[in-house]
């Protein structure tokens, strides 16, 4: 067995000294980077970058805001040089704390790199910095009839740069995958402080896939400046529909039955009765707020094909004991509908002061049986949870409702979270589809891998991140803390969860 | 066998990771090499290398591990037939949207650590969309896992999209998880008939770009249809070049596709659009555009890869290539929707010197827009003279360290992968 020293692999024993760090010489260093009006390090201001949409938080030093590769590159140079720590942030959208600086040091937001450099129609490519918005790439393609495929619910705030860091889903994911599978080129800043390049515009490069490697490392392995993907003509027609069930039971059994019987639509999303309450009363979309649950479904392609596969989704939904099957009349129907769907974790915060998302994935076969033991959950420990989902990948997202002002209800939310995500697991699921493991989730990474899977792991993160300043205390369990919740964290989301701002674009 | 300096090689056969682990190990501990042998079919890929004292066969580790239809995945030993998969699979109208040659034996471990792509790719993608999860065996023993058993999954590094395609330099195989697909309901192709190489491209561009979903755009030019008949028996026009297309899913919808492919293609200077007249032949035509690498005969196999865009300059390059060496029935596969270009040759002897200077020079054109060039197959007089997978780029520093970290002592099938890793 090669011998992987925790203490050495992306560990903290070789970060700077715990000696008071002089903040006016730290601004100053960094404004000579990037400029005096791309630096902030007055508390004040940095109260603003200590937390994102997870439960967790911490202040950086600084906050600097790059605009160009070079830049990053001197930056990483210079928190080498000074031992600090440094981290990634994009729109600060993540539900995991991939981008919280959990041990201070420098974050490096990436808000003003935030250029398409090219859009190149005939090879259905795009070149865009990290700070883009995911929304902003789709809009800027459109009239090219192509369209960037991932579409998370926070789309209209969160960037492309977090998006590779989180290898990002979304609804329309399910036939066409997911950040990874549009993902062919990634201009990175290496923890050494090079500018390196992997993977290419063309298909196939040679050597290892270092592409794929990165996607989804949650930016711990390096900070990426450009990224180069794949763009997707737009459908020629889209239909949209409602299925709606007066048992989350029937519902999850359609869902099974569509998938079972191949046909896979281009989107397949589930919501429960708390949810279409919560959904109806913040945006109207007409959904129906006596159903137990609803099934939102949509099917991409030509005019008669679209029509077949509709007359074959009705069919299942009727068959699994739909009470009405619904089509979109009109386009602003359909965006209505989205609109609802998208907004659904910020409609909770209509009806409860706090909440907390799960992400977890189950086996598609499974959804029945997990859906009913998650209302167990909520029974046992006496918390309202409502659930939205990607039903069609079997990604779930319980959102568990609570009171941060009421004593016990952090820590009785976290440990009904880990209780379901503990059950992803033990059904052969896993502990998350699209919102990363970051800060939340370390904990629980024994729940699907060994020691030693875990070991290889931190090998590769300790190849690339030598010293351990990138992104430190993320993704790994704490050695000797795996399976424990986090507890210790719940004083601190008592402060965290006023978040007004964000409501609208989750 | 590998292109090697002859010497003895001890051929291992382990019936779990746990034994290709303790096998592994005490290579390790000897620092002696290794190589990895699933259906022995794809051993020529690779530089010229001194073979490894030790030869660990996958073959046994062939075992089903998890199969559930509804969820649309499956889990196996990597050393299970690429065959018996899609036999297994289609038993349940399902499969693996993987259409590589068909080679006799090619075990799942070995197509993943070389990855071949298909036809199809254009629509279903290689096998880096379709791997969900893997078990794999470290140089030093050490056993580890990544991804998972189901289809959305961000938990921990990609580690398998590094085993793709590492020719078994990374680690071994023993275990993987695919996301798999119900069988199209029913396919179609049609062939378009060019004059002239930029037309066909041309239109092969424009159905990428178009919202018609095509599975597959296939360019051939004369000698790859000759090819192409003599496998599958199917007559051929007399056309320079030819577009096959593909559209698959439900029919209605496959109908549609090809009449708007069909007429893209008469706008962009078809002289005739030929439909194939349905059933066996669909399934021929596929095979057949499959397996044209197959050939026995050819012993070079170039592969560019290029922009949409670019590919006219491939061509040229490729023709230009084939011209100067006076190869007159070279056979050209044009991935048009990919941008992936093939040359099939027979490289005689005496051409070999020519030919690596030739390839060299494609090479460096290929590379200045961004593209690449490899050598699939050769003769090993050949590959003495050029690198087969030609420069990385700046990712190599980034890629040496990772294959330093992984495998310190360096004895996992060393020298064949790129730049002598």
């Amino acid at each position: 067995m090669q011998t992987i020293s925790k203490e050495t692999v992306a560990g903290a024993t070789q970060a700077r000294p715990e000696t008071p760090l002089d903040r006016v010489k730290l601004a100053r260093d960094l404004a000579a980077i990037v400029g005096q009006d791309a630096v902030l390090w007055k508390n004040y201001d940095l109260k603003l970058y200590e937390y994102d949409g997870s439960i967790d938080k911490h202040l950086p030093e600084a906050v600097v805001f790059p605009t160009s590769t070079e830049q990053v590159a001197k930056l990483v140079r210079y928190c080498n040089r000074e031992r600090l720590y440094y981290t990634a942030r994009g729109a600060g959208t993540g539900l995991s704390g991939g981008s919280i600086p959990l041990r201070g040091g420098v974050l490096i937001a990436f808000t003003r790199m935030n250029r398409i450099l090219e859009i190149d129609p005939d090879n259905l490519r795009a070149v865009v910095e990290p700070g883009v918005v995911n929304l902003h790439l789709s809009q800027a393609t459109a009239p090219y009839g192509l369209y960037y495929v991932p579409d998370p619910s926070s789309q209209k705030a969160c960037t492309i740069g977090g998006n590779v860091g989180e290898n990002s889903g979304g609804p329309h994911t399910l036939v066409y995958g997911v950040t990874t599978n549009h993902t062919l080129g990634l201009e990175v800043v290496t923890p050494d402080g090079e500018i390196r390049h992997y993977g290419t515009k063309a298909t196939d490069a040679p050597g290892y896939d270092l592409c794929g490697l990165f996607v989804g490392s949650e930016g711990t392995i390096g900070l990426v400046t450009q990224i180069t993907v794949k763009l997707t003509p737009l459908p020629p027609g889209v239909k949209t529909f409602l299925a709606v069930y007066d048992s989350v039971e029937k519902c999850s059994n359609a869902v099974s039955s569509i998938i079972r019987r191949g046909v896979v639509p281009a989107a397949l999303e589930m919501m429960d009765h708390l949810m279409i309450g919560a959904v109806e009363a913040s945006t109207h979309a007409g959904y129906p707020v006596d159903a137990e649950a609803v099934l939102l479904v949509e099917c991409e392609g030509f005019p008669l094909a679209l029509e077949q596969q509709a007359e074959a989704i009705e069919q299942i939904c009727l068959e699994e004991g739909a009470l009405e099957f619904r089509t979109a009349k009109s386009a602003a129907e359909r965006d209505a509908l989205w609109k609802g769907r998208k907004g659904a974790f910020g409609a909770v915060g209509r009806i409860s002061p706090d909440y907390y998302v799960v992400d977890g994935v189950v086996p598609r076969s499974k959804l029945p049986p997990v859906l009913a033991a998650i209302g167990e959950i909520a029974k046992k420990y006496d918390l309202a949870i409502a659930n939205v989902f990607h039903a069609g990948d079997g990604n779930l997202h319980p959102l568990i409702m609570f009171d941060g002002n009421k004593p016990g209800d952090v820590e009785k939310t976290l440990k009904a979270g880990e209780e379901i995500i503990k059950m992803c697991a033990e059904v052969g699921g896993t502990l998350s589809g699209e919102h990363g493991i970051g800060m939340e989730k370390r904990d629980m990474m024994c729940f699907i891998f060994s020691e030693g899977d875990l070991d290889i792991m931190r090998l590769v993160r300790s190849t690339f991140d030598t010293d351990g300043l990138c992104n430190p205390g993320k993704v790994f369990p704490t050695p000797g803390r795996c399976g424990e919740t986090h507890i210790q964290t719940g004083g601190k989301a008592q402060n965290t969860y006023v978040k007004p701002d964000l409501g609208e674009v989750w | 066998m590998a292109q090697s300096v002859e010497q003895t090689v001890k051929l291992a056969t382990p019936t779990s990771a746990e034994e290709v682990s303790a096998q592994l190990r005490a290579a390790y501990a000897e620092t002696s090499s290794v190589g990895f042998v699933g259906g022995g079919t794809k051993q020529e890929l690779g530089n010229l290398a001194k073979a490894p004292t030790l030869q660990i066969s996958t073959v046994v580790l062939d075992e089903l591990i998890a199969y559930q239809p509804e969820d649309l995945t499956i889990t196996i030993g990597a050393g299970m037939t690429l065959a018996r998969l899609q036999s297994i699979l289609g038993e349940r109208g399902q499969w693996l949207a993987l259409d590589p040659p068909r080679l006799e034996g090619e075990t799942l471990g070995g197509m993943l650590a070389t990855n071949p792509s298909g036809p199809k790719r254009l629509l279903y993608g290689t096998a880096r969309d379709l791997l969900i999860g893997c078990q794999f065996v470290l140089a030093d023993g050490s056993i580890g896992r990544s991804g998972g058993r189901v289809v959305k999954n961000v938990a921990g590094y990609d580690l398998h999209k590094l085993m793709i395609g590492s020719l078994g330099t990374l680690g071994l195989l023993t275990e993987v998880t695919f996301k798999i697909l119900p069988l199209p309901q029913y396919s179609e192709w049609s062939a378009a008939l060019f004059e002239k190489a930029e037309d066909a491209l041309k239109a092969a561009r424009q159905a990428a770009r178009s919202n018609t979903s095509p599975a597959a755009l296939e360019i051939l030019n004369i000698s790859a249809q000759q090819h192409l008949s003599d496998i599958t028996n199917l007559a051929l026009s007399e056309a320079p070049y030819v577009l096959f297309f593909a559209a698959e899913g439900v029919e209605v919808a496959v109908k549609d596709q090809l009449k708007a492919l069909t007429e893209l293609c008469r706008n962009a200077g078809a002289s005739e659009v030929l439909e194939t007249d349905g059933g066996e032949a669909i399934n021929a035509l596929w095979r057949g555009l499959q397996d044209l690498p197959n050939r026995s005969s050819y012993n070079l196999r170039l592969k560019w890869s290029s922009l949409l865009t670019e590919l006219p300059t491939a061509l040229k390059s490729a023709e230009q290539l084939a011209s100067s060496l006076g190869l007159a029935d070279a056979a050209l596969q044009i991935r048009a929707g990919t941008g992936v270009l093939y040359l099939y040759a027979n490289l005689a002897e005496a051409q070999i010197e020519q030919a690596a200077s030739l390839i060299e020079a494609a090479r460096a054109e290929v590379r200045r827009k961004d593209g690449s060039l490899v050598i699939e197959a050769a003769p090993a007089a050949l590959k003495e003279k050029v690198d087969i997978w030609g420069d990385v780029g700046d990712a190599f520093a980034s890629m040496q360290a990772l294959k330093n970290k992984l495998d310190p002592k360096g004895i996992l099938n060393p020298g064949r992968f790129v730049k002598g890793i």
